[in-house]
């Protein structure tokens, strides 16, 4: 199993000058708005986002039948992609706190646009990145990762119209449903509840995966 | 017996492979032909878990518990490997952590010995040279079988010796055996033990190189000779723009074939005939 992460772990290697291009741009783009969020927040973001890359790329280079003739059960092959995206989460972590601090001591002390904030909302994004990751990896193993773009989509149209019709149809003021107060709550709160959302989802994925990755022919 | 199939199934909406039974002993190469979409890479597939069988056992080492056992399984597919922007190095390091004999010794002396450049990403290698990086591999954790899917395309002839007279000297040792599958007939004939012919999800024959070499012959013969033939000493038959090519068995035979032109036999020939050849009518 610790040979598959460190294969994905190479993908990230070979990688590295998308990601140097990425954050060279995100980092002009906060100098030219005077607000850093984007260059703490963007390329962890995106070296999460790896994760699905690797499906993509296997599927690409046609792996998936020789990475089933190794020594590995296939509950082993699906583990070592959780583990593989917790790794990044770490490494993407790691990195955004190394970009914040570079930024705040060593590139301009008179920064005031960076507070404390932004490692909430580069540990807030991170959730909601792996949230998107619990929802992907199961639908790629299922339906493989070209046919899991247009099944995503559907998904998220369909969640879009409902909600659509939703506010067409409902007037929240004269609800006892108090938005605001929801609101209030989720900023308040939104790491912790994104925690164990993500706890959740990700160990539900987990089992799907598994499900679905156990029945497939490659 | 190193591998074993029994009454293997595996169905598809437009095709199936139908109750196929092989046997791979020790110590030999058995070679599995057939046209393309005949089901042999499905069949090997099988053997090595990519695919799930409908119906049937797949015994590797008289046992049916096959993850433990793919530690002493080599593998090269004809369309899969891995991701073609690593090196050998990457490979080097990946397969270390995944093979529990990995040697990483003896792969770096394969890769010198066909001087391969193990810092070149493997998108940059010809097609020969990936092939036998793919070879390499699967030899390197010092595998009990080889299961090999067309090893040898790509590969030009002083290299197709080359990696011919490998896996001649692995199954030397009476232990070691390979199943291959290849469009490549001739690499069989000059190494092969058993042949298995599979047409569209069907076992033909399964016999020793030696009994088909002997066995089957290939007459050519002009419209007259063909109508005076006993026809029921013909196996398959092919009607040419000018000639009859048939396919007969010499144990069957009734009529002295010795007259008749008689070509050296070929895998592809026996092949040829079998699909695209025509059975008599009584």
């Amino acid at each position: 199993m610790r040979g598959l992460i460190i294969k994905d772990l190479l993908f990230l290697k070979s990688s590295w000058k998308n990601y140097l291009v990425i954050f060279i741009g995100s980092l002009l783009i906060s100098i030219a708005l005077g607000n850093y969020t984007l260059a703490v927040c963007i390329l962890p973001l995106m070296i999460l986002s790896s994760g699905i890359n690797t499906f993509q790329t296997d599927e690409f280079y046609n792996t998936e039948s020789y990475t089933l003739s190794y020594p590995l059960s296939r509950n082993k092959i699906v583990l070592s992609k959780y583990i593989f995206t917790l790794i990044l989460l770490l490494i993407s972590i790691f990195i955004g706190l190394i970009i914040y601090y570079l930024i705040l001591y060593i590139g301009n002390p008179s920064i005031k646009a960076l507070s404390h904030d932004v490692i909430k909302e580069l540990l807030m994004l991170q959730a909601a990145a792996l949230l998107v990751d619990s929802f992907f990896y199961p639908v790629i193993y299922k339906f493989g990762c070209e046919k899991s773009r247009l099944v995503l989509m559907s998904i998220v149209m369909g969640i879009l119209g409902i909600g659509s019709i939703i506010s067409v149809y409902m007037d929240f003021s004269k609800t006892s449903i108090n938005i605001d107060a929801i609101v209030n709550y989720i900023q308040t709160n939104g790491l912790f509840i994104l925690s164990w959302a993500v706890i959740i989802c990700i160990t539900l994925s987990y089992l799907l995966s598994i499900l679905f990755y156990k029945k497939k022919d490659y | 017996m190193n591998i074993e199939v029994i009454n293997l199934n595996k169905d598809f909406k437009d095709f199936k492979l139908d109750n196929i039974n092989i046997q791979i002993p020790k110590g030999k190469i058995v070679g599995l032909i057939g046209e393309n979409g005949a089901g042999k890479t499905t069949l090997l597939k099988c053997i090595l878990g990519a695919m799930y069988p409908t119906s049937g056992t797949i015994k590797l080492f008289d046992s049916s518990n096959k993850s433990i056992l793919k530690d002493d399984i080599g593998v090269v597919f004809d369309d899969s490997f891995i991701i073609e922007t690593y090196t050998c190095i990457d490979i080097n390091l990946i397969m270390k952590n995944i093979y529990k004999n990995w040697d990483s010794k003896a792969f770096y002396k394969y890769l010198k010995e066909y001087k391969i450049n193990p810092r070149k990403e493997l998108r940059k290698l010809s097609t020969g040279m990936k092939k036998k990086v793919e070879i390499i591999t699967a030899l390197s954790h010092h595998p009990k079988i080889l299961i090999l899917d067309e090893p040898t395309s790509g590969l030009d002839p002083i290299i197709r010796s080359e990696i011919l007279d490998i896996f001649k000297s692995f199954v030397d040792n009476g232990k070691n055996s390979i199943l291959l599958s290849t469009h490549i007939t001739s690499d069989l004939e000059h190494i092969a033990d058993d042949v298995i012919f599979i047409s569209n999800g069907k076992i033909i024959f399964d016999k020793p190189l030696s009994i088909i070499k002997n066995n089957y012959i290939v007459l050519e013969l002009t419209k007259e000779e063909f109508n005076n033939f006993n026809k029921e000493d013909i196996v398959r038959y092919k009607e040419n723009r000018i000639d009859y090519q048939v396919l007969i068995m010499e144990k069957d035979m009734k009529n002295d074939y010795k007259k008749y032109i008689k070509n050296i036999t070929t895998l592809d020939d026996i092949m040829l005939l079998y699909i695209r050849g025509s059975i008599c009518a009584d």
